[in-house]
């Protein structure tokens, strides 16, 4: 099992800090200005289109485990699992993790229910395809052209199948809207989808939708941080400049002290108390 | 059991797991004599056994969906029933390839207890234990039974040969053999022992020790030639009953099942990306805006860096261009959306730990 070094743990207590202070002065009612995310403003245009045109919707999460990207999704999944509450839409979600299965049927149960639309709830809302990658991929295809969706939400992690999956959507008209931590795929998600959200801003997409004090005051905390790691880089390139300009190799200042461990510290303790032992030693002698 | 109450104990269950993974990555891994993650090995495999459950949930979605249209009939119904009928193939299939590979095992595992016996012998040998003689002799007993049943074709081991199998016929003379050297050098260990036990008072002490000096020396030659003897026959048994299993019907079937249909239905739905991966590329190569064209310029020296026919017929720099266009300008993009996201996913797993978000599953709740 890998183990932190402390130098990994100062920098999850200052990771975390800045979070938690800005919850709690969000909390206490200081509002917090979220900027404008066009694809999370383009989920409800969506969903009205594909109510007007009488479509269903569709909402994946893609290989997503149960992990904090699936919470991060699950938040969106809320928001459009009330709209096609309200609006009596037909509401599709593929998935295929069976762990995360469990929590996304909670998620729209729960949607359902805050709008007293209990009735409307279908378990055959949520569709278990495959485990399997392209299984799933094949599956996805399937349902879109089967169920003629005007809508398509593809949020989580994705990998090779998702231009497949975009594609489908495309072929059948459907209005995309993507979300990725995935970095690799966000190019075909750039040419396929209508939309599409870029890394962090998945997280962001819950504070933006629900306006929750804590999920703002998280992503004002969130900056903070992200200034921080530009000043290590920053720091980094400086020394990095430095030591090519004046032809010197004395090792990163940065990575030298992220990559001490426990037992380091505890052998440059040992052998500087072995020092000043010695000269001790050496005075008294 | 109250909804109020129930959010408390999901919040506390959630902080004490966190806790606990949190420390275990955190702090050294030991302190002192003490190891914090001395049962995470076995904390882990409760984690994976509550999400292997999670499986039987996925296999009630599809039961629950697709039978319910194969009942009423719905449109498609017929594709419902088909997909029914694999899962209800590959789990007798799969579950009939468990059962296999339980005997597999259990074919060499005899053998390999007979390895540790010989170890745990000698090892009660060296505390003038007075039985060794008479464990080996039962070991030895062990080791004839099994190659009576083996060769009368009854025991967990098997020399069945088949004709024209000749891989297989020659794995079972090579067990057989095997297993007769292994008998072979259970008998001198039984010897060896007797030896001692023979052995009648000495008058002199220097040479009652010097032989049993001596004796325990050989003792301890002779177990360790009968324990590589016994890894030899496990890896014969091994490599035999890996051969039997594969030739079995429902390996063959399992195989074409997955070979045959499966794997190469997941490579055509790959190769489907060639096509779309055209077609998403003349959508993003259309000169729609600045942007646009940057993208289109940039992914065109890219292209022609890549393949041979750019250095040698436009121009010798173009790998280099490639390199630092993908070093210098795409990297560092990436990993800034790496960090963002790091970053999101740290806060947003605090906020799970510590349960400050609405969760998005139990808003009713509120």
């Amino acid at each position: 099992m890998e183990h932190a070094t402390p130098a990994v743990l100062a920098l999850i207590v200052i990771f975390v800090g800045p979070v938690l202070y800005f919850i709690h002065r969000a909390k206490g009612g200081h509002s917090i200005f979220v900027r404008r995310i066009p694809g999370i403003d383009a989920i409800d245009d969506s969903i009205g289109r594909s109510v007007e045109l009488g479509r269903s919707i569709s909402f994946t999460s893609g290989l997503s485990g149960v992990t904090p990207t699936l919470y991060a999704c699950l938040g969106v999944l809320h928001h459009i699992a009330r709209k096609t509450a309200i609006f009596r839409s037909k509401l599709f979600v593929p998935s295929s993790d069976p762990e995360s299965l469990v929590l996304t049927d909670a998620t729209i149960q729960s949607a359902y229910r805050a709008e007293n639309r209990y009735g409307s709830y279908h378990p055959g809302m949520l569709r278990f395809l495959s485990e399997e990658q392209f299984a799933f991929a094949s599956g996805y295809q399937g349902l879109m052209h089967r169920e003629n969706v005007g809508a398509a939400f593809l949020f989580g992690r994705f990998a090779a199948e998702s231009l497949i999956l975009a594609e489908s959507g495309q072929q059948v008209g459907a209005v995309q809207v993507a979300a990725t931590t995935s970095a690799e795929q966000v190019p075909f998600f750039l040419v396929s989808c209508d939309y599409t959200v870029i890394g962090e801003e998945l997280f962001a997409a819950g504070a933006y939708l629900s306006d929750d004090p804590v999920q703002t005051g998280s992503l004002r905390g969130q900056d903070f941080v992200k200034s921080f790691i530009l000043i290590l880089i920053l720091i980094g390139v400086a020394q990095a400049t430095f030591n090519t300009v004046m032809g010197v190799d004395s090792g990163s200042i940065v990575k030298d002290t992220i990559s001490a461990t426990w037992s380091d510290l505890a052998s440059e303790e040992a052998a500087s108390k072995e020092k000043q032992n010695a000269e001790e030693g050496g005075s008294d002698a | 059991m109250p909804k109020s109450f129930r959010k408390y104990l999901i919040a506390f269950v959630t902080f004490v797991s966190g806790l606990y993974f949190f420390l275990e990555f955190v702090l050294p891994a030991e302190i002192g004599d003490f190891k914090f993650g001395a049962f995470h090995q076995q904390i882990s495999w409760g984690f994976v056994a509550m999400g292997s459950m999670a499986f039987g949930l996925g296999l009630v979605n599809i039961l629950f969906v697709h039978g319910g249209k194969v009942l009423r009939t719905q449109k498609n119904w017929g594709n419902s029933l088909a997909l029914i009928l694999g899962l209800v193939v590959m789990l007798i299939v799969e579950g009939g390839g468990f059962i296999n590979a339980e005997s597999r095992v259990a074919s060499w595992q005899r053998i390999e207890s007979w390895r540790l016996f010989s170890q745990k012998v000698r090892s009660d040998q060296s505390l003038k234990d007075a039985n060794s003689s008479s464990r080996v002799e039962a070991l030895i007993h062990e080791i004839d039974e099994t190659i009576t049943e083996a060769e009368a074709e009854e025991g967990y081991l098997s020399f069945k040969r088949i004709d024209g199998e000749d891989q297989r016929n020659a794995l079972a003379n090579s067990l057989k053999k095997h297993l007769q050297e292994l008998k072979t050098a259970a008998v001198e260990l039984g010897q060896g022992y007797r030896k001692i036990d023979g052995e009648t008072a000495i008058e002199d002490e220097d040479t009652a020790f010097r032989d049993s000096i001596h004796a325990q020396l050989e003792i301890i030659a002779l177990h360790e030639k009968f324990e590589a003897k016994a890894e030899s026959t496990v890896q014969s048994a091994k490599d035999l009953s890996q051969i039997i299993y594969d030739s079995g019907l429902n390996q063959k079937f399992l195989s074409l099942l997955r070979n045959g249909i499966f794997i190469p239905l997941g490579t055509a739905m790959f190769s489907l990306l060639a096509f779309y991966i055209a077609t998403a590329a003349y959508r993003s190569f259309r000169l729609k805006s600045l942007e646009a064209s940057i993208m289109m310029i940039a992914a065109v020296l890219v292209i022609l860096g890549q393949i041979p026919h750019g250095p040698t017929y436009i121009w010798d720099g173009l790998p280099s261009l490639r390199l630092w266009l993908l070093e210098n300008l795409s990297t560092p993009a990436f990993r800034s959306i790496y960090f963002g996201i790091m970053v999101a996913g740290l806060a947003m797993a605090v906020r799970m730990w510590l349960s400050l978000d609405k969760s998005p599953l139990s808003l009713d709740e509120e």
